[in-house]
C-alpha cells in the first residue's frame, strides 16, 4: 500500500514530466521562429547548441532532485 | 627601418615558443633544485640544456633589438635589462659560495629567472605593437587606475611567487595540510614560521584574486575595444582559476613533481599576461575614454557624508539584500529545527550582506553601460555620476573580500567557499556572459540568487542537505516567472539596451506561456518538500493556497496579457516568495 506522501509524490513527478515535455516543446517552436527571422542585429542572435544546453540544465536539476526525494520518502 | 621589428609572418610563432622556452626553464629549474627532487637528475640535465639556450636566446634578442630597433630607447633598455637578468641568474649559479643546500637558495634564483621572462615577454609583445604605439604620448589620465591595477597585481604576483618558493622549498606546506583554511582555522593557535609563511602565502592569494578580479572587470567595462588587452585579461582569469585548483590540490595529492610543474606553468603564464596587459596599455593607452564613461557629475562634490553614505547604500540594493537574507535565515531555521544561535545568526546575515552587496554593486559598475539605456535604471548612481566608476569597483570589492573572510574567520569554510561562489557565478557569469549572450540568462542566472539558503544551511550544519537543495530550487524556479513578468514590463528599455530577454527574443505571447510552465514547475517544487518530512501540513495547506493564487494570475497573464497582469504577476511574486519562506520558518519553529 503506497503512504500519501508516495502518492503524492508520484502525482507530482507526473506533473513536472507533462511540463517539462511542454516546456521542451514550446522552445523547439521558439528557436525554430527565431531562426527564421531576419535579424541583421548578430549580438540578438543566439545559438541553438547552448539555448539547448541552458534548457537541460534545469530539467537536469529537476531530475536528480525528484531522484534524492524518493530516496528520501 | 621602421620601428617595429619585422621578422615577417613566423614572429609571433617564435614569441610563444621562445616564452614557452623561458617558462620551462623557470619550472625546470625550481623542480631540479627543490631539496626533495635533488636526485631528480632528469630535470637538473633538463634545466642545465635549457638554461644554457635561454641565456644565448636572450642574448640573441638584445643583439636584435640593438641592430633593427635602437631608435627605440625603451627596446634597448628592457633588452639589456635581460641580459643582465640572465647573466645574474648565470652567475648565481656559477657563484661558489652560493650554498645550493640552503632551503632558500632558490627563491632569488625564481625570483630572478621569472623578471627575466618578463623583460623578454615585454619587449617582443612591445615589437608586435603598431609602429604608431612606440611614438605616443604617455598613457592618458583616465586609463591611469588600470594601469596601476595591473602594476599592483604584477607586483603582488611577485610577492606571491616568493610567499609560494619559501612554502615549496622549506616544506613548509605541510604546517597547514588543509585548505583554503589551516588546521581548520584561519588563524591556528599554534603559529609556527611554517603556518606564518603558509598564511602569508594564503593571504597573498587573496589579494591577488581580488586584484585580478578589478583588472579583469575593468577590461570587460571599458577595454574590450582594445583585442590584445581583452584577450590578455582572459588569459589572466583562465590560468588564475587554473592557479587556484592546483594550489587546492596541493594537500591532498602533495608536492608532487607534475602538480609543482602545473603550479608553475600557470604562475609563469599569468605572470606573461601581466606583462603583456602592463606592454600594451603603456604603449598604447594615449587617448582618453570617452568622458560618459569615467566622468563625476559636478552635483557629487557637494554632497554631504550622509548624503555620499546614503549613495553608497542604494547601490548596494537593499530590497534584493533584505529578501536574500530572508531565505539565508529560514534555511538557518530549518537546518537548526529552531532558531540558530543569535552570534551564529547575527554574524551569518552580515557576510550575507556583504556578500549580497558587493555582487549587486559589481553588477552596477559591469552594467553601468545598459543601465543608462533603460528608464527603469537609468537613475543609478553609477549612472548619474554620483560615484566614479573607480570608486564602485573598489567598494563592490573591499564589501565582497570583507564577506569571505567574515565567513571563513567566524563562521565555517563551507559557508564562506558558497558564498564567494555565489558572487564569482553572479558577477562574472551571470553578468558578464549570460545576461547579454542567451534567452535562457535569467534561468541559469538564478542560481546565483538562489545560493544564500545553501550559505544558511552551510553556516548551521557545515554541509549540504536535500533540504537545503530544496529551497535553492524554490528559488531557482521562482527566479524565470518573476523576471519575465517584469521584462514583459519593460520589455522596450531591454531592446534599446540589446539584453536578449525571453520578450525581446521570442515575444510576448510565447514568453507568457513560458511563465505558464515554469510557474508549475515552481508551484509543485514547493510542495515536494512535505513529502519527505521537510515540512508539515501547515506548511503544505499555506504553500498550495499561496501557489493556486501564483498559477491564476500567471494563467490571466497567458490568456490576456496585458501591462497590468504582468504588473500584477510580478507585484505578487515579489510577496510569494517573502511570505513562503517565512512560513517554511514558522512551520519548523512551530511544528
Amino acid at each position: 500500500m503506497l503512504s500519501f506522501a508516495m502518492l503524492f509524490f508520484i502525482a507530482a513527478t507526473v506533473v513536472l514530466a507533462v511540463v517539462s515535455v511542454l516546456l521542451g516543446h514550446s522552445l523547439i517552436r521558439a528557436y525554430t521562429q527565431m531562426g527564421h527571422r531576419q535579424d541583421p542585429d548578430h549580438h540578438l542572435r543566439p545559438s541553438i547548441i547552448l539555448e539547448t544546453v541552458w534548457t537541460l540544465m534545469p530539467l537536469g536539476l529537476l531530475v536528480v532532485l525528484l531522484i534524492l526525494t524518493y530516496q528520501a520518502i | 627601418m621602421p620601428h617595429k621589428l619585422t621578422l615577417g609572418r613566423n614572429l609571433p610563432t617564435l614569441t610563444v615558443a621562445f616564452c614557452l622556452w623561458l617558462a620551462l626553464l623557470v619550472i625546470t629549474g625550481t623542480i631540479a633544485g627543490q631539496t626533495d627532487y635533488a636526485d631528480t637528475a632528469w630535470a637538473a640535465l633538463l634545466y642545465g640544456a635549457i638554461d644554457g639556450v635561454a641565456a644565448i636566446a636572450v642574448t640573441t634578442v638584445a643583439l636584435l633589438a640593438w641592430r633593427y630597433n635602437r631608435r627605440s630607447r625603451f627596446s634597448i633598455m628592457v633588452a639589456f635589462g635581460a641580459v643582465a637578468f640572465a647573466a645574474g641568474q648565470l652567475w648565481q649559479r656559477s657563484a661558489p659560495r652560493w650554498d645550493w643546500s640552503h632551503p632558500l637558495a632558490l627563491v632569488p634564483h625564481l625570483l630572478v629567472a621569472m623578471l627575466t621572462l618578463g623583460v623578454v615577454i615585454g619587449l617582443v609583445t612591445a615589437w608586435q605593437l603598431p609602429a604608431t604605439a612606440t611614438r605616443h604620448s604617455g598613457i592618458d589620465r583616465s586609463h591611469r587606475f588600470f594601469w596601476l591595477s595591473i602594476l599592483l597585481t604584477g607586483l603582488s604576483f611577485l610577492i606571491l611567487l616568493v610567499t609560494g618558493s619559501v612554502v615549496t622549498n622549506t616544506g613548509a606546506g605541510v604546517a597547514c595540510p588543509d585548505w583554503p583554511l589551516c588546521r581548520g582555522e584561519i588563524f591556528p593557535s599554534m603559529l609556527t614560521t611554517g603556518v606564518m609563511i603558509n598564511l602569508l602565502h594564503r593571504f597573498m592569494t587573496v589579494a591577488f584574486g581580488v586584484l585580478v578580479a578589478a583588472v579583469i572587470l575593468q577590461t570587460r567595462r571599458y577595454y574590450l575595444r582594445y583585442p590584445l588587452i581583452a584577450r590578455w585579461s582572459t588569459v589572466l582569469g583562465v590560468t588564475f582559476v587554473g592557479q587556484i585548483i592546483a594550489g587546492g590540490m596541493y594537500p591532498l595529492l602533495g608536492y608532487t613533481p607534475v602538480l609543482t610543474f602545473i603550479h608553475l606553468g600557470l604562475s609563469a603564464a599569468m605572470w606573461g599576461s601581466l606583462v603583456v596587459l602592463a606592454t600594451v596599455c603603456a604603449l598604447t593607452l594615449d587617448t582618453p575614454l570617452p568622458a560618459a564613461e569615467i566622468g563625476l557629475k559636478p552635483e557629487a562634490a557637494t554632497l554631504t557624508f550622509k548624503q555620499k553614505a546614503g549613495v553608497y547604500f542604494k547601490l548596494t540594493k537593499p530590497w534584493i539584500m533584505i529578501l536574500l537574507l530572508l531565505t539565508t535565515i529560514t534555511a538557518m531555521v530549518i537546518a537548526a529545527e529552531g532558531l540558530p544561535a543569535m552570534p551564529l545568526l547575527l554574524l551569518t546575515l552580515l557576510g550575507g550582506a556583504l556578500s549580497s552587496g558587493g555582487a549587486s554593486v559589481l553588477n552596477s559598475y559591469v552594467d553601468s553601460d545598459i543601465d543608462q539605456l533603460m528608464s527603469r535604471t537609468s537613475r543609478r548612481a553609477t549612472v548619474t555620476g554620483l560615484v566614479t566608476p573607480h570608486e564602485t569597483l573598489i567598494f563592490g570589492l573591499v564589501l565582497s573580500t570583507l564577506s569571505f573572510l567574515l565567513f571563513a574567520a567566524l563562521v565555517n569554510t563551507l559557508s564562506a567557499i558558497l558564498s564567494t561562489l555565489g558572487i564569482l557565478y553572479y558577477v562574472f557569469f551571470y553578468t558578464l556572459y549570460l545576461k547579454r549572450s542567451t534567452i535562457h540568462n535569467i534561468i541559469i542566472g538564478g542560481a546565483a540568487g538562489a545560493i544564500p539558503p545553501l550559505v544558511g544551511w552551510a553556516a548551521v550544519n557545515n554541509n549540504l542537505e536535500l533540504s537545503a537543495f530544496y529551497l535553492f530550487a524554490i528559488i531557482f524556479f521562482w527566479t524565470p516567472p518573476h523576471t519575465w513578468a517584469l521584462a514583459l514590463m519593460v520589455e522596450k528599455d531591454y531592446a534599446k539596451a540589446r539584453v536578449p530577454m525571453l520578450p525581446v527574443m521570442i515575444g510576448e505571447k510565447e514568453t507568457t506561456y513560458q511563465i505558464l510552465l515554469y510557474s508549475a514547475l515552481l508551484i509543485t517544487i514547493t510542495l515536494l518538500p512535505f513529502t519527505f518530512g521537510m515540512l508539515s501540513w501547515f506548511y503544505l495547506a499555506i504553500a498550495a493556497l499561496l501557489g493556486a493564487r501564483f498559477m491564476q494570475l500567471a494563467w490571466q497573464l497567458w490568456r490576456n496579457y496585458t501591462k497590468a497582469t504582468s504588473r500584477k504577476l510580478y507585484k505578487y511574486s515579489q510577496s510569494y516568495l517573502a511570505v513562503l519562506f517565512i512560513i517554511m520558518a514558522l512551520d519548523r519553529a512551530l511544528f
